[in-house]
């Protein structure tokens, strides 16, 4: 891996097992099968940062079918967590995290933001597909690191590198086609990420109230999720959102029931 | 072949399943000590003979008849382990072992 950032090498002993990155400032993301060689009852593993710095963590879900797995560190990172987003057709995007120096590093154009992939796990994954100009004919050790879209301002995190697809004449090239699936999808497919499991409370509350009440009670939870890293601005203003959206529709059905 | 020296020459596998040839997690190479395999490199070249055997006499008219395997020529490659012991790898871009089997009238 070179370079400095969020994005990780996860390690187990002297092995190092492939890329990954901090979405949150406790949880990293990787590709599934990047931990192939770590046996299913073996959860501890060693976080590598760009700059050298290793970090304990544990293994806290791995999904085999949706080939993605989330990791969370012993202790917060402090290194700042991505900005989240979603791309559009022809979007400039890039892969920071290399496999080694000498290694290019990936970019091109997004073709498709949001198509309906199904993956070598079997899950059918809400994914981004990718036309890449640094053409290699094989991309592993490139998985389970960030793609980035590239914006006037920097960077912003758009997806988590799962795949190639193979030229089809010679099938043991990869063709220039790449996927990964989208923050939104790896997002829906955790629990310890999903803001929507803990709004879905709302549903729960009889009166107008109650729901008010609770949601001033999340409101001023949220304060302290930023401050502990387990979120960065733009999430928290997502969950906010949310909250807010939920006390407004959820008073206004409760009024007219 | 003395003991030692079976146990540190090692030969090279893959993974039969082809799942996994979209994921691009970084590749590694793999290997069984020979001593494990050894067993089932005699079977596939025993094989191997009796499919030619059995196709010659399967096979019409007179030219069948008197065939038979005079030599098996196996051919392979051979990388040094970083560690100790040596690897019996790739021979061509497919195969580990490339057999070589000849035909003569007796």
């Amino acid at each position: 891996m070179t370079g400095h950032g969020y994005w990780v090498v996860l390690r187990r002993g002297d092995v190092d097992l492939g890329a990954g990155f901090l979405l949150t400032g406790r949880f990293v993301v990787t590709a599934e099968h990047c931990l192939r060689d770590l046996p299913a009852d073996e959860r501890d593993v060693h976080v590598v940062f760009g700059d050298g710095v290793v970090r304990s963590a544990r293994v806290q879900t791995r999904l085999p079918d949706a080939d993605l797995t989330l990791i969370m560190l012993d202790d917060r990172s402090p290194v700042p967590a991505p900005i989240a987003d979603v791309s559009s057709v022809d979007d400039p995007w890039r892969a920071p995290c290399r496999p080694r120096p000498t290694d290019p590093q990936l970019g091109g154009q997004v073709v498709e933001p949001e198509t309906s992939y199904t993956c070598e796990g079997g899950a059918e994954l809400t994914a981004l597909q990718l036309r890449t100009d640094t053409v290699l004919g094989d991309y592993s050790g490139y998985s389970g690191g960030p793609v980035e879209r590239i914006v006037h301002d920097g960077e912003r995190l758009i997806g988590v590198l799962l795949e190639q697809y193979p030229d089809r004449q010679e099938p043991d090239r990869a063709s220039n086609v790449l996927f990964a699936a989208t923050v939104g999808e790896v997002i829906d497919r955790f629990d310890q990420l999903q803001s929507a499991n803990l709004v879905n409370a709302f549903r729960e509350k009889d009166s107008v109230d109650e729901l008010i009440s609770f949601g001033r009670q999340l409101m001023e939870g949220s304060d302290g999720w930023q401050g502990e890293a387990m979120l960065n601005l733009d999430q928290l203003a997502s969950i906010r959102l949310h909250i807010a959206r939920s006390v407004v529709d959820g008073a206004i059905k409760r009024k007219l029931a | 072949m003395d003991d030692a020296w079976a146990t540190a020459i090692r030969v090279e596998t893959v993974e039969l399943d082809a799942s996994g040839s979209r994921q691009i997690a970084s590749r590694r190479r793999t290997s069984s000590p020979l001593v494990e395999r050894r067993q089932e490199i005699e079977q596939g070249i025993r094989a191997a003979v009796e499919v030619v055997r059995s196709s010659l006499s399967a096979s019409d008219g007179e030219d069948s008849k008197g065939w038979r395997v005079s030599s098996v020529e196996a051919t392979f490659g051979i990388t040094l382990a970083a560690e100790a012991g040596v690897v019996l790898s790739k021979a061509s871009a497919e195969a580990t072992f490339e057999v070589t089997l000849t035909v003569e009238r007796v």
